[in-house]
């Protein structure tokens, strides 16, 4: 702005009119996009698809592997990169049922031991012989909620990535052939997890 | 630019997230889906997805047991 423009008399009252018109858009649009950055958290950066979350799935309870993928499909449907890392027990929610691989006996005990999959997980509490496991799932259905196959399903879809603990395999008997199919399934170590992790804006043990 | 419509009656969390996930997938910038929803939680969610999602919420109406939600892609 020059500042002859102020001094030229009442023949530039218009365009000094539109100028303050221009200012008070600009200002408009200023405070607009200030509100949009303050609703965002602080750190968070510009593009919302750089987020990124690993959650360590160590419980093979029916209840926390179903808020797991609850929490993990939401997260990817909300453009984060969603990493899952089981182990120990979380991995018997991996399984699939019938495997043509020969076991030792031992494998073979734990394989009889462990939860078979997904829909043979029971409740961490209410179980009750069974019962409380099938009253949950029988509400479930009822109510339109989506099951351990279908969260998978979902987890899937919007590509939820999952590691696997290679020592608690080891552990517990299991191959990746023993594992469901699952397309962004990887066999890793602690190393892998923990890259990811501090990578992650958000981390969480279930 | 085209509008499109997205029924997530009966479903539940997160599952209306997913579908509007899903569509927006197939949707270019410009583009509307208006979404009806009867979880209770799906004001709260859509809301929060809308802002980290950078999409923008441009109406939300609240029924007698149901949501719509008119959606545009901005990201």
């Amino acid at each position: 702005m020059g500042s002859n423009d102020s001094v030229t008399g009442p023949a530039s009252d218009a365009s000094l009119e539109e100028r303050l018109a221009a200012v008070e858009s600009e200002l408009e649009a200023l405070k607009a996009s200030y509100a949009t950055a303050l609703e965002r958290p602080a750190g968070s950066s510009e593009a919302p698809t750089a987020d990124k979350i690993s959650i360590v799935v160590y419980s093979g309870s029916l209840d926390r592997i179903l808020a797991t993928l609850n929490i993990a499909t939401g997260a990817a449907a909300m453009g984060t990169e969603v990493n899952l890392f089981f182990t120990f027990w979380g991995t018997a929610a991996l399984r699939k049922p019938g495997t043509s691989r020969r076991r030792t006996f031992v494998e073979r005990a734990l394989g009889v031991l462990l939860p078979t999959g997904r829909n043979k997980l029971k409740l961490s509490s209410l179980h009750m012989g069974g019962l409380g496991t099938a009253l949950i799932k029988w509400r479930m259905r009822s109510k339109q909620f989506a099951d351990a196959d279908q969260l998978f399903q979902m987890a899937q879809e919007v590509g939820v990535n999952i590691a696997v603990c290679d020592m608690s395999m080891d552990l517990l008997g299991m191959q990746m052939e023993d594992l469901i199919d699952y397309p962004e399934m990887t066999q890793c170590g602690v190393a892998t997890f923990l890259s990811h992790a501090m990578d992650s804006k958000t981390c969480l043990f279930i | 630019m085209a509008d499109r419509t997205l029924d997530t009656i009966g479903k539940k969390c997160p599952q209306p997230l997913f579908e509007v996930h899903k569509a927006m997938q197939e949707m270019i910038t410009g583009d509307v889906v208006t979404v009806t929803a009867d979880d209770p939680a799906f004001k709260l969610d859509i809301e929060a997805w809308c802002r980290r999602t950078g999409n923008s919420l441009e109406d939300l109406q609240k029924g007698d047991a149901t949501y719509t939600a008119r959606i545009r892609k901005t990201n």
